[in-house]
Formats: C-alpha cells, structure tokens, sequence
C-alpha cells in the first residue's frame, strides 16, 4: 500500500471524528455540520465510510486494511492515495481530526 | 428646514419618506419617487405609508451618475460601491434583496431556505431551487389557479415549528416569456404585470393571490422541479437524502447554527413528503400539484 504512515508523517498517528462535528444521517446519507467552520456537508459513499469506521479512533494503516478487505478488486495503492486524500480533506474542514504521531509497539512491525 | 435621520442626510424637497411599517423600517429615496411607486407595486403587506417621520435605516440618492446607497447601520446591495445600478428596475430588485438580509439580520434564528412557496390549503409545498426549472413561473401558474403564492425565491422557515413565512414580494420573470406559457397564463401574468424591463418582470399577484409579508403557514411537502422539453407531467417520490443535499446545497444567509440547521432541515425531509416532478407545461404541472395537494 502505497500512501502509507511511512511515507507520509501527515498520516501518522490515531484518526478520529471531531468532537466538534455534528452528523445526521438522511435516507441513509451522512450529513456532517462543523460548527467552528460555520458549514454544512454532504458525504459521498466513501467519505461516509470513513466516518463510519472511525467509530473509533484508527490509525491509517487499519483504515485502508479495512477498506482494502471490503473491496477487494480494487488497487490497494489506490485506495491508500484516495483514503489519503480523503482525511486530509476532512480534517482541513474540521470533521476529523488525529493524535500522534502515536509511537509504534515494538511487536506490531 | 433640514431634518437629519440616521443617515445622516439632510431632507430635502423632492425626498420620500417609505416607512416599512410591518418590518419596522423606513428608506428615504431622494430624487426617485418612480423607485418608490414601483416599490409600492411589488411589495404586499408590508404596511407601506408614505412621511409617516422617523430616522431612515437607509437613504437612496438618484444623482446624475446613477443611483447612491447611504446607510449607517443597516448592509447596502452588493456593488453599489463599485458598480452603483442606473435604472429604477435595478434599483427596486437590489432593494428586493436587501429587504431579505435586512429581515434575516433581525431574525438570526430564523433559516432560509432558497425555494419557491405555494400555499395549497393544507400547507406549503416548497419547491427548492434548481437552476432554470421555472420555479417562479410555476409558482404564478398555480396562483392563476387560485392557489396561494407565498414566495417565488426565499423562504425564511422557523426551525423549531417548520412553519414557513411570507416576505411578501411579487415573483420575478425572466424575459422573455416562453410562448409555451398558454394564452390564459399568459393573459393573467399580462394583467398582473409590474415593473418591468427587457430582462425581467414582476407579477403582482396582490392580495387575491399572494400572502402579505409575515403571514405564516407550516410546510406540507417538498418538490423538486425538473423541467424537460417534452414529457407529461408526473410526480413521483424521491430519496429523502437527495432531496436533503438540495436543501443544505441551497441553504444561505441563515446566520444559525450549523447544528440547528442540519438538524432542522433533517428533520423536514424526514417528516415531509417528498418529490420530483417532471414536466414540460407548466400550467399542465399546475394542475397535478393541485390534484396532489389541494
């Protein structure tokens, strides 16, 4: 996998919704207000996936091991690269947000 | 003997004083009492009484360069710095407009909801905008049809009640008009016509087929317009989270909160029917959203 926590130090660390991020969901879409932007969005299919997933907080890697199971003829590079870009354009919106960069287990290598 | 208002500005001769009565405001128009008889035409309900005295919120100069904006508190139309309008109908639709923020300003809980309204007895049906599906049009088809016209642009809605709320002001069509309109709507916008100019038009529907600014009434269903060239006119049921991201996509100017709008338009769409409507003959979709509705 590509855009992985190594190659990019923006993605290090444990991702998480923004405590300050409202969602509602409608006929089954995400809808997500970030009251300090002052804005309202609608997710897409993947971007309410992500959401989903980040019931919990996660680290990059297992986000893309999660999606790489759940579609699994898809490129895995691609998904990292697009899952890369997708966060970073949460998070600039205040929609998530992430802590670390977390130092590894000395046994999860 | 000169009188200074908010503004500011000397009154002189020539200077109409436009109190905004149910709104609780007044505009000096000075050197343009054509502005201020077309103002009178296309606003309904708005307890309009000419030199009723009191500070002006804002004063309006015809001067040989155009028209001048002065205000001290209140916001002015954008580009009037830079780009000041140069005839009456410019005027009165940058005033039509700012009449919005300036009622949005003094009622920041309210939402604002970028749809036509049409008051069909039970309630309203909303009509979200899409870009050129005729929404304004529609809506004075369905008052030629002796429905109710509450807006044919912005809805402010109060969020905890979903009740809608007139503003009071005559729709604006673009010119020309189709020559597919018919000749009985064409002869009803032609009797209710308002100020107009080669672009656009008002039709002033007046107390017989609109709602006088304030008049409140709770939403029943919302439609999406989906105007083609050629196709009977149908309505059918549209997903809940399309018809949301119309809605959040369209929403402006609120000064809420994100919260209390999200929550508030999530809970319209859940709570109200729901639609889309093909069509091609207005007046031929006047009369299915009437079988629907009424």
């Amino acid at each position: 996998m590509t855009a992985n926590a190594q190659e990019n130090p923006e993605l290090d660390g444990y991702w998480k919704r923004s405590d300050a991020a409202v969602a509602r969901a409608v006929g089954g879409d995400i809808f997500l207000a970030a009251p300090s932007e002052g804005s309202i969005h609608a997710l897409n299919p993947m971007a309410s996936a992500v959401w989903r997933v980040l019931e919990m907080p996660r680290t990059f890697r297992e986000i893309c091991t999660l999606f790489a199971s759940a579609f699994p003829d898809e490129d895995p590079r691609q998904i990292g690269s697009d899952l890369s870009e997708l966060l970073k354009t949460l998070e600039k919106n205040g929609l998530v947000g992430h802590v670390g960069p977390v130092t590894p287990h000395p046994d999860s290598e | 003997m000169a009188v200074r208002g908010s503004t500011g500005r000397e009154r002189h001769s020539g200077t109409v004083d436009l109190a905004l009565s149910a709104a609780g405001w007044s505009i000096s128009f000075i050197g343009c009492p054509d502005v201020v008889t077309d103002l009178e035409a296309i606003l309904h309900g708005w307890g309009l009484t000419r030199n009723a005295g009191g500070p002006p919120d804002a004063a309006i100069v015809k001067t040989d360069r155009g028209y001048g904006w002065e205000s001290a508190k209140r916001s002015k139309p954008v580009l009037w710095d830079t780009r000041p309008p140069e005839t009456t109908m410019n005027v009165i639709s940058d005033v039509h407009d700012v009449l919005f923020d300036w009622y949005l300003a003094d009622h920041p809980d309210l939402l604002c909801l970028h749809a036509g309204a049409v008051d069909f007895g039970p309630g309203l049906v909303c009509f979200p905008s899409v870009r050129k599906a005729g929404k304004s049009t529609l809506g004075v088809a369905l008052a030629s049809r002796g429905f109710c016209s509450y807006c044919d642009d912005v809805l402010p809605v109060e969020p905890h009640r979903l009740v809608g709320i007139a503003m009071g002001i005559a729709p604006l069509l673009r010119k020309p008009l189709p020559a597919s309109l018919g000749e009985d709507l064409s002869a009803f916008i032609a009797k209710h016509a308002g100020p107009s100019n080669e672009n656009r038009t008002y039709v002033c529907l007046g107390a017989e087929h609109a709602a006088p600014f304030g008049r409140r009434k709770p939403i029943q269903a919302l439609v999406l317009l989906d105007r083609r060239e050629a196709a009977r006119a149908s309505l059918e049921p549209i997903a809940k989270a399309e018809m949301m991201r119309e809605v959040v996509m369209q929403n402006f100017g609120a000064r809420s909160s994100p919260t209390l709008v999200l929550d508030s338009f999530a809970k319209l769409i859940e709570t109200r029917n729901c639609f889309r409507m093909i069509f091609a003959d207005v007046m031929e979709a006047a009369d299915l959203l009437g079988e629907q509705f009424a």
